[in-house]
């Protein structure tokens, strides 16, 4: 009698995944900006805002992934600018192929990963802990090998990955980014291995009764973070043209950001990579509504912090509603 | 006139040997000395200073003066840190200790206790004024830098139009102060508008985001300043990609490799090159003398900056 009685159009609100009501407000947001400054809708801010935004969102995939198993990674940061200094290294110091540096440093970025799975899975020690602890490791090898001083000389060919532009608004980095999405996608939705770490996240035990192989899955995760993490480092290097010792420095935040207002559960189980990119692009719109519009300085972060927690908390009192 | 001149620079070339003979003639007490330098982080800028350190030591080696130091920067800019660096520092018992002050009046304190406890504290780069430190050694005219390159800037644009400001890190006093010079300086006219200001917080990512949100949102946008190392050199990545090299000027602080090269290209109208090996050259041999219980040859050393443009560029080319 009661779903008699409720107003179709507040069943449709509370029905609306997380990612969903973000996607709306973010769609207003757009709409309101669009308006009050023209410039944000031009064709040079939709394809340097899009550029900017496809970095932290391809961190934010890999802290997806690791936040559906119920886990967090803290090395991001680190994995992401010692990819950039590895493999500008690589290409300037030792003069390999562009596409040969990359390969070896994301093999590196892997195996880098799966050592935080190994102390999370076999030593048994907290996610937290781990890469919180790695995290500074990498941050540290960053300057151990760069003393603080950016590293020039990237070739050109490999620069124009990382600063070319399709049709002058599609920039390579968002294509890459939404190949990388597509793969995520699927693996999630259509893999035993996609299945799995929603399993590991939901209820461990439940999953290991039920024969998945936790650990495996577990550090597999750990191993695709750093990846997506160390392909970011690579692809803003390849942007900027110098492998600079401070980037990525503070891109932990933003990939748990953008994972939590996408939907994706803090305790695991929940959430997915199309999430992850609305709220990366709601986190990117907002950085950039907030230079577009000058608001001082000294408020910048105050109205990320609220904006973030307005919208989150909307999702919050739909869940209640429900 | 010209007599006069002449007579003046006789006596200089009479002086200036002179000097460098007063300057030989110092005496240590010992001949073994540590010292101890903390810089504000893990930069390359601070190399320089090493480097100094290093041409220092050797000399005093050829002396016959043993120099040992400890170099000891905090991974990032945090004053907590740098305070427990200090702390920690003392506890080996150096001749002398340099910091390299992240917040002056979250330091004082610290200074203060250990120069009361007989620890011969000394700063180089950024000071803490207001302190009991023995000697300084490094460029404090921030503001007038600020306000060089505003006047800098406002020439090369006809003293029209609009311009923006990439702030720092807000609690970076010297950032504080090369804003206010810089704003001071675009304020004397009337047809000059600072449109906009944001931080950028030492990152060259986030200077060269903010720059393309101003590229879109201020067509009209004739000139940036940064006023840190990052980001003149993150506005630049910016302005060449957008294909506005020479539309929009960019001025700044920037002084490694990238940045002088962004100056030869003509992305930066002009930047600020210190003589950051002196800093470390004549902390070293200040510091034995106060080490020693003698007077520092000046308490405050301060070293003039280089303005950087097209015109002397290459001289700072390694190339």
């Amino acid at each position: 009698m009661n779903c008699e009685t409720i107003n179709p159009r507040k069943r449709f609100l509370t029905n609306l995944p997380t990612a969903g009501m973000i996607f709306m407000i973010l769609v207003v947001l757009c709409a309101v900006l669009g308006i009050m400054k023209p410039a944000f809708v031009s064709q040079y801010n939709i394809m340097s805002l899009s550029r900017s935004i496809s970095y932290k969102t391809m961190v934010a995939f890999g802290q997806t992934l690791v936040l559906l198993t119920g886990g967090i990674d803290l090395s991001v940061a680190g994995m992401a600018g010692m990819a950039g200094i590895f493999v500008t290294t690589l290409m300037v110091d030792v003069g390999l192929n562009p596409y040969l540096s990359i390969a070896i440093v994301l093999v590196g970025a892997f195996l880098g990963g799966l050592l935080n799975g190994f102390f999370i899975t076999k030593m048994k020690m907290v996610p937290f802990v781990v890469t919180l602890a790695t995290g500074s490791i990498f941050t540290g090898v960053i300057y151990v090998v760069t003393k603080g001083s950016p590293i020039m000389g990237i070739p050109e060919s490999a620069t124009r990955l990382g600063q070319g532009v399709i049709s002058n608004i599609i920039p390579y980095p968002v294509v890459l980014m939404v190949l990388l999405a597509a793969v995520l996608v699927y693996m999630l939705r259509f893999t035993p291995f996609g299945r799995h770490i929603y399993a590991v996240g939901g209820n461990l035990y439940a999953a290991e009764i039920a024969g998945i192989k936790t650990a495996k899955v577990t550090s597999m995760v750990y191993g695709l973070s750093a990846v997506t993490a160390a392909v970011a480092g690579i692809m803003i290097t390849l942007r900027l043209g110098t492998a600079q010792p401070t980037i990525g420095a503070d891109w932990v935040m933003p990939s748990v950001t953008a994972a939590c207002i996408g939907g994706t559960s803090l305790s695991g189980g929940r959430g997915g990579i199309i999430g992850s990119i609305v709220g990366g692009v709601f986190m990117g719109v907002i950085s950039n509504a907030i230079v577009i519009l000058n608001v001082s300085p000294y408020w910048e972060n105050v109205v990320i912090g609220t904006v973030v927690l307005v919208a989150i908390a909307i999702d919050r009192f739909k869940a209640i509603s429900r | 006139m010209k007599r006069i001149l002449l007579v003046l620079l006789a006596l200089m070339l009479l002086l200036t040997p002179m000097l460098s003979a007063a300057a030989e003639a110092v005496t240590y007490d010992k001949t073994e000395y540590h010292l101890v330098f903390i810089p504000k982080l893990v930069h390359e800028w601070y190399e320089d200073v090493k480097a100094g350190i290093d041409t220092a030591v050797a000399e005093l080696a050829q002396q016959g003066i043993t120099v040992t130091y400890s170099w000891d920067p905090p991974t990032d800019a945090v004053v907590t840190d740098q305070i427990a660096k200090i702390e920690g520092a003392v506890a080996t018992n150096p001749d002398a200790v340099s910091i390299a002050v992240i917040d002056a009046s979250a330091t004082n304190n610290v200074i203060n206790e250990l120069v009361a406890s007989g620890v011969k504290m000394c700063t180089f780069d950024c000071d803490a004024p207001d302190s009991n430190r023995y000697y300084y050694c490094g460029h404090a005219g921030n503001y007038e830098d600020g306000f060089y390159m505003g006047e800098t800037l406002a020439k090369a644009c006809d003293y029209t139009g609009e311009v923006a400001i990439l702030a720092g890190t807000l609690s970076a006093g010297n950032h504080q102060d090369r804003v206010k010079g810089f704003k001071a300086a675009i304020e004397q006219y009337a047809d000059m508008t600072i449109v906009a200001e944001q931080a950028d917080n030492d990152s060259v990512e986030t200077a060269l985001d903010v720059m393309e949100g101003w590229i879109s949102a201020y067509p009209d946008l004739k000139g940036v300043i940064g006023v840190n190392a990052a980001s003149p050199i993150g506005a630049s990545r910016a302005v060449t990609d957008a294909g506005k090299v020479g539309k929009i000027l960019i001025v700044g602080m920037a002084e490694n490799q990238e940045a002088m090269e962004y100056v030869k290209s003509g992305t930066i109208l002009c930047t600020l090159k210190q003589q950051v090996p002196t800093y470390g050259y004549n902390s070293v041999f200040n510091m034995l003398l106060i080490a020693d219980g003698k007077e520092p040859t000046v308490k405050v050393d301060e070293i003039p900056a280089i303005y950087v443009t097209s015109e002397n560029v290459d001289q700072f080319l390694t190339k």
